[in-house]
């Protein structure tokens, strides 16, 4: 009875990974056993054709939360990491200097403006004055930076806020009704914080505790987001809460 | 500093690409070390695809992206102590491969239906009964569903060399073990993959139509 040698020993024939000896011995066999040249030719077919395989992209939001935890890290050890959401987050402090700087300026232009107890102005002249000094802090080139800044943090938080909801929209074509509910739900309690942030922030610019509030907010909701398109369906209490 | 994020040609056949690479590489590192912005951003890019893959095929797509977000954690982590004895990428495929094996131990599936649920999670194998093979993307859902079906040892050491293209040399770095070790595991694994495949309909003929459409 002919002795066929195993798949496996087939295997290593053909990817050389045997001794010069076996593979003279494997050599005579395979010129004469039909079946063992088949059983080479497959493995040889089944090693091409997984060398075809693709590799699936991961979904667009795993960068984020890679970068959330390192920024985590980075917070727990006290150090600094330079991640985008940390650079939004410093234009935000910039805005609250340059604000405050601002409000400074023109606290001290109506001091500077405020009338003489000999010179009888109305309180109407003293509203001008305080109006044109406000008006020139406004020129002022670092408070429009600041301004700027305010401008660019927004509508960056924005963009990425309205990227996850078209990712979200998709991703909830798969869930049920309650589920969808829920995030809505969520979602809504969010915005709502968002816009009440936004109009204190802007009641009072100067106001660095507005600011703050209205960057947790945005950034209450841009993880919310996140998380959701991420975990989908299998969303933890936790996310949904 | 500008950094390149496009696909690397590491792990090529041959030396003048692979210092290149080499050298290309060590750029990107010592650009993370000084904290260039974007720098961290550019590994995940080059590496995302190769990782995910990796973590897809180990543990399923049900887990699949977070064993890849923990995987490219602890590579960030462990960047500045990253001493350059092997390739980045072979560097990373092991801290993949750790991520997604101990993925697996903290949450073993049911022995009773590994098959059933890793067929499921992997891909979606939905139509993809026993039967005829038609089209590339029919043989690929089922020869990642042979995959799947394989014990996971076998399993990473054929993803690692014939899917991944690792050379033996770079898959004992990945696993810890020896060469020897690695041929011997691919071997097996490949008869036993050939058998999976055969039951499940795929014959020579088809697996030989793809790759020769696939070479064209």
């Amino acid at each position: 009875m002919i002795r066929h040698p195993s798949a496996e020993q087939i295997s290593a024939y053909i990817a050389r990974d045997v001794s010069s000896r076996d593979a003279a011995v494997l050599t005579v066999h395979l010129s004469d056993c039909a079946e063992c040249t088949s059983v080479a030719d497959e493995l040889r077919n089944q090693v091409a054709a997984l060398g075809t395989l693709e590799s699936p992209e991961p979904s667009p939001t795993m960068w984020a939360a890679i970068d959330g935890a390192l920024e985590r890290d980075a917070a727990n050890a006290g150090g600094r990491y330079d991640s985008p959401f940390a650079r939004i987050r410093q234009s935000w402090r910039s805005l609250c200097v340059g604000v405050a700087a601002g409000a400074a300026l023109v606290t001290a232009l109506m001091f500077v403006a405020k009338p003489s107890p000999h010179v009888a102005v109305s309180d109407e002249v003293s509203r001008e004055d305080s109006a044109r000094a406000f008006a020139k802090a406004v020129d002022d080139p670092l408070l429009a930076e600041a301004e700027n800044e305010l401008a660019r943090a927004t509508s960056a938080y924005e963009r990425a806020a309205s990227r996850l909801r078209v990712l979200l929209e998709k991703e909830q074509i798969r869930w049920d009704s309650g589920q969808r509910d829920q995030v809505a739900r969520r979602l809504a309690g969010l915005d709502e914080a968002v816009a009440r942030s936004r109009a204190v922030a802007q009641r009072d610019p100067a106001d660095g505790a507005g600011a703050e509030m209205l960057f947790a907010a945005y950034q209450k909701q841009i993880d919310f987001l996140a998380e959701a398109v991420h975990q989908g369906t299998n969303a933890s209490d936790e996310a949904w809460r | 500093m500008m950094i390149a994020t496009d696909a690397p040609a590491g792990l090529g056949p041959l030396t003048a690409t692979r210092n290149e690479a080499r050298d290309d590489e060590n750029a990107l590192i010592e650009a993370v070390r000084r904290g260039v912005p974007g720098s961290r951003e550019a590994i995940y890019h080059r590496y995302k695809r190769r990782v995910f893959a990796l973590s897809t095929r180990i543990v399923g797509a049900g887990d699949a992206e977070e064993v890849a977000q923990e995987a490219f954690i602890r590579i960030f982590r462990g960047l500045d102590r990253f001493r350059g004895d092997s390739a980045l990428g072979t560097w990373i495929y092991r801290l993949a491969v750790n991520a997604a094996l101990s993925h697996r131990s903290r949450r073993p599936p049911p022995t009773d239906s590994l098959d059933d649920r890793e067929h499921h999670t992997i891909l979606d194998t939905s139509g993809a009964d026993l039967g005829p093979v038609h089209g590339d993307a029919a043989l690929r859902k089922r020869l990642e569903r042979g995959l799947a079906a394989l014990p996971v040892g076998y399993r990473t050491v054929v993803v690692l060399h014939d899917v991944e293209g690792l050379e033996h040399e770079e898959i004992a770095q990945v696993l810890g073990c020896h060469v020897g070790t690695s041929k011997s595991q691919l071997h097996k694994a490949r008869a036993r993959l050939r058998e999976i495949l055969a039951a499940d309909g795929i014959t020579v003929r088809d697996l030989g139509i793809r790759t020769s459409e696939a070479a064209r």
